[in-house]
């Protein structure tokens, strides 16, 4: 989102406007009102006597809810600052726009407020890619309510406007005539509800209501339960604080329910483009919040599971057993024109699937999911054996049949130039990358246990374990570069090495694949000078062919990566590498006010003092936004195991003590205590930060307390 | 109604249990539209047990569509969440229950049997 721009949003329903409030038409920005990937509202401009009126400050009050400070005039020099006008705006179903209008002067005023509203319909992906229209549109005024229609065939879809108080609806807007007594106000409630039409009937979505069609939900009480269900944090470092919270509430912004869900939510990835569910993106944050809020997870699970490939379907790259990568509701989806109905080209998704129900037993208990989702699970598991190995070398790789629409690149690094060699070399398809037979194999060594603990099933427990077992043994010898104490990136279509040094070693700590012997190697490639930037880990290292400070995943450091990297290197014992990737990547938070964004540059810390934004307009981005939880996890070193929850924890220099309180799980809630050795009392001014000090983590976290309550 | 959507749920109902329905309980009704007319189907899914009967009885998920909608949906052309989507599905209820039901519906029938690169064996 550019500065000049306001965003709110709720699950997948968000308004961007600029900083009066107002909606200008653009055919290929994210500008609008949006809601099921469908942009209800292209225009929405108030005036006053026909002028348009200038912005005096805007709050944001909630991430559902704005208010603008207004006054009438547009000139730069002088505003008459007799009439301002407040527009406080909350989204729900739409939303809902309280508008009043004070006159400050000592005579009444009389005055024509307008507002002009129009809707285009865009699908979400005709705004990104500016595609023509093939419907045709209605506008109406039916009971005193502004209607905005779009038909194609029986594709349909409303925008519904009404007014709390007497208004002149025409088919282009809502106009006013307002007469305000001096000192006085005058105040209306606009509201604007976004419907959809299927076989002749409104599909009932309203989220917070059943039934009641009114935009504006309670949705402030909704968010205090919300963050006041998460562990509470305390700890001596401010920032750290205002993060945590931060994340919550961002992750709360993100929550959306599909309809399937009965009201229960996922993570969706990122606003604005990506406000739905996706495979990789909703598993991994939904990983990472798992200590914090499990349900996500629940939630994730379920609905993953239930759209699981169950047929071979090339336009939408489906195979039995394939959980989805993305779920999209718009026009070009319901024609087939896209295939995201849902489209499955991934190659990740389907192992974390696995990964994600082991762990979500472990932080919850909750052995009836994994009972209710073992059809789904072993689907996943056969999967990796029956439909991703592409080559028929024992190695998961991808390669799209739908050579239209699909995605070439089905690992999280997705764009075109991520998996390369060392000298700049782009392999051809399939492609094997190395992180993908980590989670493999990781999936396989969790399902074992979900076998023999859920399923009673030992015989494929163990032939799970065996397969784990071998994929493990040649991974090792088939990815290890040997003159460079590493694991290629990937293999490529003959099953040669792509030997770039890259990020992906990390997340192969994370499942666990790395041999005991190599895992000293891959520690010191994670902190040393070519991959670790200050900041964090670069996506590429600095020197190979590719690397590019700001390319996309070619050298920027991603925040969501390096939260994965420090969770497998606490997996292998590297507490202090763990803590200062920890530490770094939380400074890094702090010069973007608690939210971290999706990318930023992986110039040297010591040549930049500051994390430079890479230039995407994707924030709060789901799995940025899980950050912070998982880091607190991996500082804590919160395990859980057999029921208990261990915590171990390894503090970064420069935090003198945290603590997280009321972790809920199957041991009940629990306390995690834990203390650096610093001496935070003598500190004065400005704390210096906490990733500065050279091999930072050296003050390492005591053995802390733990206590049920 | 045609036969090949009869036969589909004459098969379901003989066939008795699919593992693909998962754990998923509950019960659908579909409301056929065709020539003026409404044919319901009721299906009662439990723990991958399937049983289908005539008539109408309420359900946890109603579904209502056009009988050339539910042909083109069993024989693999209509892929029913886009056509949900679409508007010549509707539907209200437990969704949840048509996902799991979406298993049982057949690929498109220009697929081939073993799609490029599925299945190496």
């Amino acid at each position: 989102m550019s500065d000049s721009q306001v965003s709110i949003l709720d699950g997948n329903t968000f308004v961007v406007s600029d900083r009066c409030g107002d909606i200008d038409p653009s055919p290929t920005d994210p500008t609008g009102l949006f809601a099921w990937d469908t942009r209800f509202l292209s225009q929405w401009v108030l005036t006053v006597d026909g002028s348009r009126l200038s912005s005096l400050s805007t709050d944001d009050l909630q991430y559902f809810q704005t208010r603008f400070f207004l006054v009438s005039g547009t000139g730069t020099v002088y505003v008459d600052a007799k009439l301002s006008v407040i527009r406080t705006r909350s989204v729900g179903d739409g939303f809902q726009e309280q508008i009043t209008l004070l006159n400050h002067g000592e005579e009444p005023v009389e005055l024509q407020m307008r507002i002009d509203a129009d809707a285009d319909f865009a699908d979400l992906f005709e705004v990104k890619d500016a595609l023509a229209k093939q419907g045709t549109y209605s506008r109406g005024v039916e009971d005193r309510r502004l209607v905005l229609g779009y038909k194609r065939e029986e594709f349909h879809r409303e925008t519904v406007i009404s007014a709390s108080r007497e208004a002149d609806v025409d088919e282009h807007g809502l106009a006013f005539a307002i007469r305000i007594e001096p000192k006085s106000e005058w105040t209306v409630d606009i509201e604007v509800v976004t419907t959809v039409v299927a076989g002749g009937e409104r599909l009932d979505h309203t989220k917070y209501r059943g039934g009641n069609r009114r935009a504006s939900p309670n949705m402030e009480k909704d968010l205090e339960s919300w963050v006041g269900d998460a562990p509470t944090l305390e700890c001596d470092w401010d920032p750290l604080e205002r993060t945590y919270t931060r994340s919550l509430v961002d992750l709360a912004a993100l929550r959306f329910s599909p309809l399937s869900a009965g009201g229960r939510s996922l993570p969706a990835a990122g606003l604005p483009w990506f406000m739905t569910m996706f495979g990789r993106d909703s598993i991994f944050t939904s990983l990472q919040a798992l200590p914090f809020t499990p349900e996500l997870a629940a939630t994730t699970l379920r609905e993953l599971g239930v759209r699981q490939g169950a047929r071979v379907d090339d336009f939408r790259d489906e195979d039995p057993g394939r959980i989805p990568h993305e779920l999209r509701y718009g026009e070009l989806t319901a024609f087939e024109e896209r295939p995201h109905s849902p489209y499955y080209g991934t190659a990740d998704a389907t192992p974390l699937f696995v990964v994600l129900l082991d762990e979500y037993e472990r932080w919850t208990g909750d052995r009836k999911l994994v009972r209710d989702l073992e059809y789904e699970a072993r689907a996943a598991l056969r999967w990796i054996d029956d439909y991703a190995d592409l080559m028929g070398n024992g190695y998961v790789s991808y390669k799209r049949r739908n050579e239209q629409t699909g995605l070439e690149n089905q690992c999280w690094k997705d764009s075109w130039d991520s998996i390369s060699g060392r000298d700049g070399t782009i392999p051809g398809f399939p492609r094997a990358t190395c992180e993908l037979q980590g989670y493999a194999y990781d999936a396989k060594v969790r399902g074992a246990r979900l076998a023999r603990l859920v399923w009673k099933d030992s015989a494929l427990a163990d032939a799970l374990e065996a397969q784990a077992a071998d994929l493990k043994r040649r991974f090792n010898r088939d990815f290890w570069v040997e003159d460079g104490e590493y694991f290629a990136l990937a293999l490529d279509q003959d099953g040669a090495q792509v030997d770039a040094l890259a990020s992906n070693i990390g997340h192969l700590l994370w499942s666990g694949i790395v041999e005991k012997s190599k895992a000293k190697a891959i520690a010191a490639h994670l902190v040393g000078p070519a991959l670790f930037s200050g900041w964090g880990v670069r996506t590429l290292a600095e020197g190979e062919g590719r690397f590019n400070p700001i390319g996309y995943h070619v050298g920027t450091v991603w925040p969501f990566d390096n939260s994965f990297i420090a969770w497998g290197l606490r997996r292998y014992g590297f507490r202090d590498e763990a803590a200062r990737i920890a530490a770094g990547i939380l400074d890094a938070a702090e010069f973007f006010d608690g939210r971290l964004p999706e990318a930023f540059g992986g110039y040297d810390r010591s040549v930049t003092r500051y994390p430079v934004q890479y230039p995407t307009a994707c924030s709060p981005q789901a799995w940025s936004t899980g950050t912070p939880l998982l880091l607190l996890r991996t500082m804590l070193g919160l395990e859980p195991i057999d029921g208990h929850l261990i915590v171990d924890p390894a503090l970064p220099h420069g935090i003198g003590r945290i603590e997280l309180l009321d972790i809920r799980g199957p041991w009940g809630r629990i306390d995690a205590f834990a203390r650096g050795r610093i001496d935070t009392g003598k500190r004065s001014g400005l704390r210096p930060q906490i990733g500065d000090s050279r091999g930072a983590a050296k003050e390492r976290g005591r053995r802390s307390r733990v206590h049920n309550t | 109604m045609t036969e090949s959507s009869r036969a589909f749920f004459d098969r379901l109902n003989d066939q008795g249990f699919d593992p693909r329905l998962g754990r998923a309980r509950g019960t659908l009704r579909f409301d056929v539209r065709d020539n003026g007319q409404v044919e319901q189907w009721c299906i009662s899914l439990d723990r991958g047990a399937v049983q289908v009967s005539r008539g109408g009885r309420h359900a946890d998920c109603e579904v209502r569509l056009d009988r050339s909608v539910l042909d083109g949906i069993v024989d693999g052309t209509v892929n029913p969440t886009a056509a949900l989507l679409r508007g010549v599905i509707g539907a209200t209820g437990n969704f949840d229950l048509l996902l799991h039901l979406q298993r049982l519906f057949p690929a498109r029938p220009d697929e081939p049997a073993t799609a490029a690169g599925a299945h190496h064996e």
